[in-house]
């Protein structure tokens, strides 16, 4: 049997509880793992320390993007953060930033699926056509690469924590439903784009962004959302032209 | 349409000086700062006339027009660029103040420089 002192890593995890006055930090020691990430330490110190501590995740391998967190004060999904990264420690774990706290690590994201609802992230027919079931809509390999990056979104919401502008504007759409909106505008199967202009631009649609582009940076599936708001401004100001100088060519 | 942004006036004027910037300045840096140094014969000769080079090459009206309009578009896009990164670091100010007093502020440089050419 092996003598050898075991590695551990200090952990300072977010705690909060509604009933609670102030949040608090509370401190646990976790074995090292090299194989461990975020996530298995979150789960050791429930299981064996702390039942209370409360958390979201699910599939632990970066497709059901609920287990969303700022890991040393950088947004990450925890079950991507490996704790070799951040040896010796400690690890500070807090719940995503500019979103409401529920309790402990887990956030309100009421806001934000009002948002993505807003933008109609579906296909949209003028024919109601999506209904048919036997309707074939066939795509070329560019067609279908012109949006393909902005849908392999999982709403993690990870660009919504890195954004400096979702951090004084509770109105802002965001990246993620922006990068959806424009998913569905790139998609040559849609026929939406009208329906979804008014929300799109707005001030609090594409035109508040200030094209920080941290949202593209801390994307775990390599999402470019601020590119998506860029492609969405151009278009966006093509339009507000058109509108301005022939108004005759734009339909009511 | 209600609640339609007039942002892209000023996005598309940030748009037109970024342009701008990324494909004069380093023409100009050149021009006027690394040319001569490397023995670039035109420039080597214009600079060995000394200020009356340049000088001679701005009383061209059309040259100063141009380099006006790089300039000011310069400054508008750099006058955007402030303006959205005191909202980003939560400058508490009505945006109609912030408008103002950064296009405002490009709007006037923009003025001296105008100023400045003039004199040439």
């Amino acid at each position: 049997m092996s003598t050898a002192i075991e590695t551990t890593i200090k952990f300072e995890v977010f705690r909060y509880q509604p009933d609670w006055d102030e949040p608090t930090y509370q401190l646990y020691d976790v074995p090292y793992r090299e194989d461990w990430v975020v996530l298995d330490a979150l789960n050791y110190i429930k299981d064996t320390v702390d039942g209370t501590l409360t958390y979201r995740w699910s599939c632990r391998m970066g497709v059901c993007g609920s287990c969303g967190a700022m890991v040393n004060g950088y947004p990450k999904l925890t079950c991507a953060a490996f704790l070799s990264e951040y040896m010796p420690g400690p690890i500070r774990v807090e719940p995503l930033v500019n979103f409401n706290v529920e309790r402990d690590l887990v956030t309100s994201i009421e806001g934000f699926m009002e948002k993505l609802e807003s933008v109609q992230p579906w296909i949209i027919r003028e024919d109601g056509a999506t209904d048919d079931l036997k309707s074939e809509y066939l795509q070329t390999p560019d067609q279908h690469a012109a949006y393909q990056q902005f849908s392999m979104c999982i709403n993690c919401l990870l660009c919504y924590a890195a954004c400096p502008v979702s951090s004084h504007s509770d109105e802002f759409i965001g990246p993620a439903a922006l990068a959806l909106a424009q998913r569905y505008n790139l998609d040559t199967r849609d026929e939406g784009v009208e329906q979804r202009r008014d929300v799109i631009l707005k001030d609090e649609g594409i035109w508040e962004c200030s094209f920080v582009g941290e949202c593209s940076a801390v994307c775990p599936k390599h999402v470019d959302p601020a590119g998506a708001i860029q492609q969405a401004k151009m278009t966006g100001a093509i339009d507000y032209y058109r509108r301005l100088l022939m108004p005759w060519t734009v339909k009511s | 349409m209600r609640g339609r942004s007039h942002e892209p006036i000023w996005w598309s004027l940030f748009g037109l000086g970024g342009i701008t910037a990324a494909l004069f300045a380093p023409v100009m840096i050149f021009v006027v700062g690394i040319g001569g140094a490397v023995g670039w014969d035109a420039m080597t000769e214009a600079l060995a006339h000394g200020e009356d080079g340049i000088g001679a090459l701005l009383r061209h009206t059309p040259v100063r027009a141009v380099l006006g309009l790089i300039l000011a578009l310069v400054t508008v896009h750099a006058a955007h660029r402030i303006r959205h990164t005191l909202i980003d670091l939560h400058v508490h100010a009505p945006p109609a103040v912030l408008i103002v007093a950064s296009y405002g502020a490009a709007a006037v440089v923009s003025a001296l420089i105008a100023v400045v050419l003039a004199l040439f």
